[in-house]
């Protein structure tokens, strides 16, 4: 159908289909800023302006816009001339992972376009169709406010942090690939599709538990267009983990490319690749498979009894490390410890509480969902462009799956769309390579939200009991937590997501007597993996509950509780040493620990101790929690970085180092920046190319900033000794009486060197050292690893109202304190914080997976999978509560993880304080909150 | 002659006795790999696991004393 429109102010005639949909339309003409983050009209990701008005342009035809004018955010402004909404969403920190930042753009233009001075209200309105994971919105809103002062005082700034005694480190400058984010330049992975690639779908088990007796796939595999088929007839059967993690790795080989059996609904039955996505969905219908359904059990505490069907009945199974593995029992992992003598101590203790917590299924929802292209180059290696966290581990599973060396493969990470560990797995990489093998065409495979939400990877569901002994003066004398971990039907970051239960939150609490036992179990529900919080979200629901549960039954302050309890700097733990991830028997002494202040300060911002009153329905409760998580892995994880300088005094930074949208990238250059004595924007960052950059292990367990910083620091420390020795030359100053500074190397005491030049540029360093004399390249490589994981500490507090006739809880503030040594960036250290904390706030509220009796999900969309809006959002107000971690880059720990999670038991303390229920199970929606309230009731009245 | 060591195994690593901390006897000259043997840990086993040995680090070929505080662990991280 012939459609005349504008596009970004150029009028465009075109034949169009009248079924495609405008998002497809815009994307296929180059207007890569719009993205499909669901494909229903729920993210925003793809919003669009057609004559002025915000749309959804995935849920709109293309034709529907004939003789209209359509804008892009390619249309708004350029990198170098920004719309004003551009710019602000830069400078005030509103672009994370950017994949959702053009459709917020946008929706805010519409809104400022007829309403130039908008109330936080009609923002939070107009934003309100347009999702984003990441930030937990509070920098766009005041991106926005900001935007709307500024069309009207030129002058508007925004207000920057800024912590700390260093030149770059501690300053909140733009994150360096914002700009190409708000403009819509940024390339992520479905960006780089070239014209001919071929689309691949895969092929989803209906069954929970069952076995493939026949499949047959030949008429697909006739129909036209159609390139390959692959099922586990003509794939090699090589067990593997798809967990990203170093080798060798700790989660049992219990996956294979394609398997003659299904274990989850959804598990993946077979894959084609055909000339378009219609045509892969009419092949995936004529493959004819003859099923023999098996029994299946959905709880991981069933899943363990005797009798249980079990999941992993193939022999080749196994774990490669000697753990705990026991498939015929469902036990994927299973870890235990004890300290003192738990029993005895409870005997002895004048109070002892004890419950039994569940954290419930959720997934990552990063706006852009998994996906992978793969091409072959021209020598025959096969290069994988992926949304991933772990491209070394990316390159090194996809060749063992593949069984090719490794040297033929390579894998890129460019701009993803958010990752919070569902990226930390290494499932469609090896599919898409092994097509690509056998089709020798490009191959593009991206799950749609449906897919990402059963086929992908989620968190681990967790019961967790934990029993508390204590004197009448508060100290705390024995502590037990056993926790039953639910790894769904394969055993992806099983052992380590349990063990994580203990190590990252039993040390923060001193306590001679302490018994912890996880066992993980496999059942036929979606994969559990890596996310956000890893297994301390989950134990921190029970412990910090059970720690306010102690304070009341002590008449104790749950501050005080914790003041008296809670490790502090110059402490250890005998748990690090027991239970701590890496080198077992390797102990740790804190040395940073801001959680006293964090504590004071978080309470003073809540109002801690000030009781609202009791208004109609409505009562009001305050919570609190302290946590603490880790920076990086100690002996395994590793990070390097290497740099070289250029002739006009600028850097190139190559890592490993994966940015999945956090920031890394910047704060790495803001590390060699604060080293080599110039601006952040004077590093050019290159990561993630296993070919390109360095080995780092990705970005998982809190690690880019504290090991790939270091990483950084060090090559950086090498780079200026270079620079100052040739310097030194040429000045004829010795190197020692000289530094690093303002862009050049200047002598430290100028009067002393009275006749010589006592500076130059880094540029003359550069060119002397290039062009002119003893020639040589600038630059060095470096890596480090870990001896400690020293820990982030925080302190959490929530205002609540909860509606005793509807059940409804309301967050009316939440204030998050964090310690994470040197805030590198503290823009950046704050939305992610804020980000963290919106998650673990929907997780807590409203996230829930709803499963029908055979297993199926039943509500894969974000239309009744909530996660919140910018109209959701409570008042969120992050305090940085600097400290110096001495083995840190300038005193820098991480901060990505720690925040996700408070909510859960802060907002469970906080219904307590208000309504003297105990939430266990979460999320806590309306139904459980009246439940919970009618039990009270009942107990009274009996 | 035999001589009595003190094992303790980390949390995560396989129980070969269903037991974490014990004491053990084993022929005076023994070896740190002749232990792992002797606690039927395989091959590929004995490449992972990292021995203590009275707090330091020890190599397969250490010789072991009486009342040894023998600690075994594996390196395992994920996320």
């Amino acid at each position: 159908m012939k459609v005349e429109m504008k596009i970004n102010g150029e009028v465009v005639v075109d034949d169009i289909s009248p079924s495609e949909k405008l998002s497809n339309y815009l994307r296929r003409k180059g207007y890569q800023s719009v993205k499909i983050g669901c494909g229903m009209g729920s993210c925003g990701t793809c919003t669009v302006l057609v004559d002025g008005k915000a749309v959804r342009s995935c849920i709109m035809l293309a034709v529907q816009c004939n003789g209209r004018e359509i804008t892009t955010v390619e249309g708004l402004g350029t990198p170098t001339k920004p719309h004003v909404l551009q710019e602000c969403f830069v400078e005030t920190g509103g672009v994370q992972c950017g994949y959702c930042t053009p459709g917020m753009i946008l929706s805010a233009k519409a809104l400022l376009d007829e309403n130039k001075e908008p109330s936080d209200e009609e923002i939070k309105e107009a934003l309100d169709g347009n999702l984003c994971r990441c930030t937990g919105y509070v920098k766009e809103l005041e991106a926005i406010k900001l935007a709307a002062k500024r069309m009207k005082d030129k002058n508007a700034k925004p207000d920057k942090v800024e912590v700390g005694k260093f030149n770059v480190v501690g300053k909140s400058c733009n994150k360096l690939d914002s700009i190409s984010m708000a403009t819509g330049r940024a390339k992520y992975v479905a960006d780089y599709v070239e014209k001919g690639a071929l689309r691949a779908k895969i092929l989803p088990s209906p069954y929970a538990h069952a076995r493939i007796k026949s499949i047959d796939i030949s008429e697909a595999e006739k129909l036209p267009g159609v390139k390959a088929v692959l099922c586990y007839k003509n794939v090699p059967r090589v067990p593997h983990t798809t967990a990203g993690q170093g080798y060798p790795e700790p989660s049992p080989y219990d996956t294979y490319l394609f398997d003659n059996k299904v274990r989850y609904v959804g598990d993946k039955v077979a894959v084609v690749a055909a000339e378009s996505e219609e045509i892969c969905e009419e092949a995936l219908k004529k493959i004819k498979i003859e099923w023999e359904e098996l029994p299946a059990v959905f709880d991981p505490k069933e899943a363990l009894k005797e009798g249980a069907p079990i999941i992993h009945d193939e022999s080749d199974a196994k774990v490669i490390i000697p753990v705990t593995y026991d498939p015929k029992r469902n036990l994927a992992s299973r870890v235990e410890m004890n300290l003192g003598d738990v029993e005895k101590a409870m005997k002895e203790a004048d109070v002892v509480v004890e419950r039994e917590y569940y954290a419930h299924y959720a997934q990552h929802c990063p706006l852009e969902p998994h996906v992978c292209y793969a091409r072959l180059t021209p020598d025959d290696r096969i290069e994988i462009i992926s949304s991933t966290q772990v491209p070394f581990h990316a390159r090194r599973i996809t060749a063992q799956v593949l069984e090719i060396p490794v040297k033929k493969v390579r894998v890129i990470k460019p701009r993803i769309g958010g990752g919070f560990g569902a990226k930390q797995e290494v499932f469609l990489e090896p599919i898409v390579a092994m097509l690509t093998m056998r089709t020798r065409r490009p191959v593009l495979l991206e799950y749609t939200r449906k897919e990402e939400f059963v086929s992908s990877r989620t968190r681990h569901p967790i019961y967790t009991t934990v029993r508390l002994g204590a004197k009448k003066d508060g100290k705390l004398t024995a502590i037990e937590m056993k926790v039953i971990a639910n790894t769904g039907a394969y055993g992806s970051h099983s052992l380590t997501v349990t063990s994580n239960c203990g190590s990252k939150c039993l040390p923060l609490y001193h306590a001679d007597n302490v018994h912890f036992v996880a066992e993980g179990a496999y059942t036929n529900l979606p994969v559990a993996g890596a996310y956000r919080g890893y297994g301390a979200t989950q134990a921190y629901f029970a412990l910090e509950c059970q720690m306010d549960e102690l304070a009341r039954k002590l008449k104790m302050d749950p501050i005080e509780l914790r003041k008296k309890n809670a490790i502090k700097k110059g402490e250890g733990s005998k748990i690090f040493e027991i239970l701590g991830e890496g080198r077992a028997g390797a102990a740790m002494v804190i040395d940073s620990c801001g959680l006293e202040e964090a504590m004071k300060l978080g309470a003073k911002e809540i109002g801690w101790g000030k009781k609202e009153p009791n208004k109609g329905p409505y009562r009001y409760g305050i919570g609190m929690a302290t946590m603490m998580q880790g920076s990086s892995i100690p002996y395994i994880d590793m990070g390097a970085a290497s740099i070289k300088m250029n002739e006009d005094g600028s850097f190139n930074l190559l890592v490993g180092a994966t940015d999945l949208g956090t920031g890394s990238d910047t704060v790495l250059a803001q590390i060699a920046a604060e080293v080599l004595g110039v601006d952040a924007d004077d590093i050019i960052v290159y990561s993630s190319d296993t070919d390109l950059t360095p080995f780092d292990v990705g970005a998982y367990a809190s690690s880019t900033t504290y090991l790939s910083g270091q990483a950084v620091k060090r090559a950086a420390d090498k780079v200026a000794a270079q620079i100052l020795s040739v310097a030194s030359k040429m000045m004829d100053i010795p190197q020692e009486e000289l530094v690093l500074k303002n862009k050049g190397v200047e002598a430290k005491e100028p009067d002393k060197h009275k006749g010589k030049k006592t500076r130059v540029s880094l540029h003359d360093v550069a060119v002397y050292s290039l062009y002119q004399m003893d020639q040589f390249q600038i630059g060095a490589i470096d890596s480090s690893i870990s001896k400690v994981s020293p820990p982030p500490f925080t302190a959490h507090f929530a205002k609540v109202r909860v509606d005793i006739e509807t059940g409804k809880i309301d967050v009316l503030k939440y204030v998050a304190a964090v310690d994470c040594g040197t805030p590198i960036n503290p823009a950046l250290a704050e939305g992610q914080t804020e980000g963290a904390v919106l998650n673990g706030i929907c997780y807590a509220l409203t996230e829930e997976y709803v499963f029908n009796e055979k297993g199926t999900m039943l509500n894969p969309n974000f239309q009744t999978y909530k996660i919140y809006s910018m109209r959701d959002i409570p008042e969120i107000k992050t305090i940085l509560v600097p400290t110096y971690e001495t083995t840190g880059p300038f005193g820098a720990k991480s901060v990505s993880e720690i925040s996700i999670n408070g909510p859960l038991p802060v907002i469970s303390n906080a219904v307590y304080d208000a309504i003297g229920v105990r939430l266990t199970e979460g999320p806590f929606t309306p139904e459980k909150v009246l439940k919970a309230i009618k039990e009270k009731m009942v107990v009274k009245e009996a | 002659m035999m001589i009595e060591i003190e094992v303790e195994l980390a949390a995560n690593l396989k129980m070969t006795l269903n037991k974490r901390v014990f004491n053990y006897k084993v022929e005076e000259g023994s070896s740190v790999e002749d232990l792992l043997d002797s606690l039927n840990y395989s091959e590929m086993d004995k490449k992972y696991i990292l021995v203590s040995k009275n707090g330091k680090m020890a190599k397969l070929t250490d010789e072991l004393k009486d009342k040894d505080k023998i600690f075994l662990s594996v390196l395992v991280g994920g996320g």
